[in-house]
């Protein structure tokens, strides 16, 4: 009988014991998160003139990286992403054709690949951070220096200012081209990249509107001309009162928009 | 408690009195002004803000800095340009944390020039070399950005400006 008990015994107790544990376990875990709140980081006593001491102090990617620790830096921090660094490498393929962009020594390259996340990562054909979407699943294993978002994916540089990628393709432009007591123009332009997936052929195609509005009806006869290619004078061309015209020269085709257009209000697509 | 001659005593936030020698209270421009403005300093100097084992630190770096040429202006930008401190002073910045940033505080406090710039470089090299979340992790601080906002941060223009 006694010998039959004492397992039973012991079973109670160790029931006991590991109910006990268990309870203290559950407390330990809760209490200090109830009682106690996340201390404030010693670094966050420092007064803003010396945090931004030290902050001036580092290289320009450890100023990024610490501007984004927390909201509070995020916001204390001049954005050093201003800083020319860190600039897209304008005119990079223009000025070196065999250039290797994903070269890892540049410091746009290894800030964006510090940036990357699960979610975000760095795209060597356009020089940018893409959502992992954008990327075939077979180029996400690869190391960020010879990942892709797509095969054909690279940057177009359109003037020393502007530059496009397959994630950008379109970009609108619109500026005064003429202003003055008798004309006054406005070009938009806007520039795409007219990718086409069959033939594996993409265009850079330039759309450029004008809107001339002049002032009196008449042109005058003195006036600076407006060009919409390197041969053709938009003001001469809409004095001859034609509703569309090639250029002779380069491949530029004018149309005058009737449905826009109005008295003393002209509106020319430039193709 | 006032200390003769060339002996001053600071007193400590924590009431602790700390003989000094003059020209190493010197090094703190608080300090200089004040005796300049007091001329002969027959009080007791209390350090409100500062407490016995900061205090200590400060004074001793002091000491081991009191024969250093002030600064010139040539000096603050090279001190600008480069994390580089001296052997000495490494090993003096080897404390915790919390010592770290009490003396850089009090360093401010006392305007205390040089010992604030060994700080202000010790905390940067600190900094230097890591990512955010080890930056995080290095100083304690919550990462309060939500995942909606760690994905505006990467899709902001300046990241991917092509313009």
């Amino acid at each position: 009988m006694s010998t039959k008990s004492t397992p039973n015994m012991t079973r109670t107790s160790s029931l006991s014991g590991i109910l006990r544990r268990h309870i203290n376990t559950l407390t330990s875990l809760l209490s200090p998160k109830s009682t106690q709140p996340t201390p404030s980081p010693a670094i966050f006593n420092l007064p803003e003139h010396l945090i931004r001491n030290i902050f001036n102090l580092l290289p320009p990617i450890d100023q990024i990286r610490l501007s984004l620790t927390c909201k509070l830096y995020l916001a204390t921090f001049p954005s050093p992403l201003k800083h020319p660094d860190f600039h897209f490498p304008h005119l990079l393929q223009i000025m070196n054709p065999d250039i290797c962009t994903n070269n890892p020594s540049l410091p746009r390259n290894q800030l964006l690949i510090h940036l990357e996340t699960p979610r975000w990562k760095f795209c060597t054909a356009c020089l940018k951070l893409h959502p992992r979407r954008s990327f075939p699943r077979s180029s996400l294993s690869l190391p960020p220096l010879e990942r892709r978002c797509m095969a054909y994916a690279g940057i177009a540089d359109l003037c020393p200012c502007i530059s496009l990628t397959f994630h950008n393709p379109t970009l609108v432009h619109e500026f005064c081209v003429a202003d003055n007591a008798v004309v006054k123009a406005t070009l938009q332009m806007t520039l795409s990249i007219n990718a086409n997936a069959n033939t594996n052929d993409s265009t850079l195609l330039l759309q450029s509107r004008y809107k001339i509005h002049v002032h009196p009806p008449r042109l005058p006869l003195i006036r600076a001309p407006i060009f919409v290619c390197a041969h053709t004078d938009l003001l001469l061309l809409s004095g001859a009162g034609e509703d569309s015209t090639d250029c002779c020269v380069c491949a530029t085709h004018i149309e005058v928009s009737a449905a826009e257009s109005r008295r003393n209000h002209v509106v020319v697509d430039v193709t | 408690m006032a200390a003769a001659g060339n002996l001053l005593t600071f007193v400590s936030a924590d009431n602790v009195h700390i003989e000094v020698e003059r020209d190493v209270a010197e090094r703190s421009l608080l300090i200089k002004n004040m005796l300049e403005d007091l001329g002969e300093a027959t009080e007791d100097i209390p350090i409100p803000n500062v407490n016995e084992p900061v205090l200590r630190k400060v004074i001793e770096w002091c000491r081991h800095h009191k024969n250093d040429p002030p600064a010139s202006t040539e000096d603050e930008d090279s001190r600008r340009k480069t994390t580089d401190i001296d052997e000495w002073d490494q090993k003096f910045t080897q404390v915790d944390q919390e010592m770290l940033f009490e003396i850089i505080l009090a360093a401010n406090y006392l305007d205390i020039k040089g010992l604030l710039d060994v700080g202000c470089k010790t905390v940067a090299n600190m900094i230097k070399g890591k990512s955010p979340e080890e930056i995080r992790k290095t100083f304690n601080i919550q990462n309060d950005f939500t995942p909606e906002e760690e994905d505006q941060i990467r899709r902001e223009n300046e990241w991917a400006e092509d313009r």
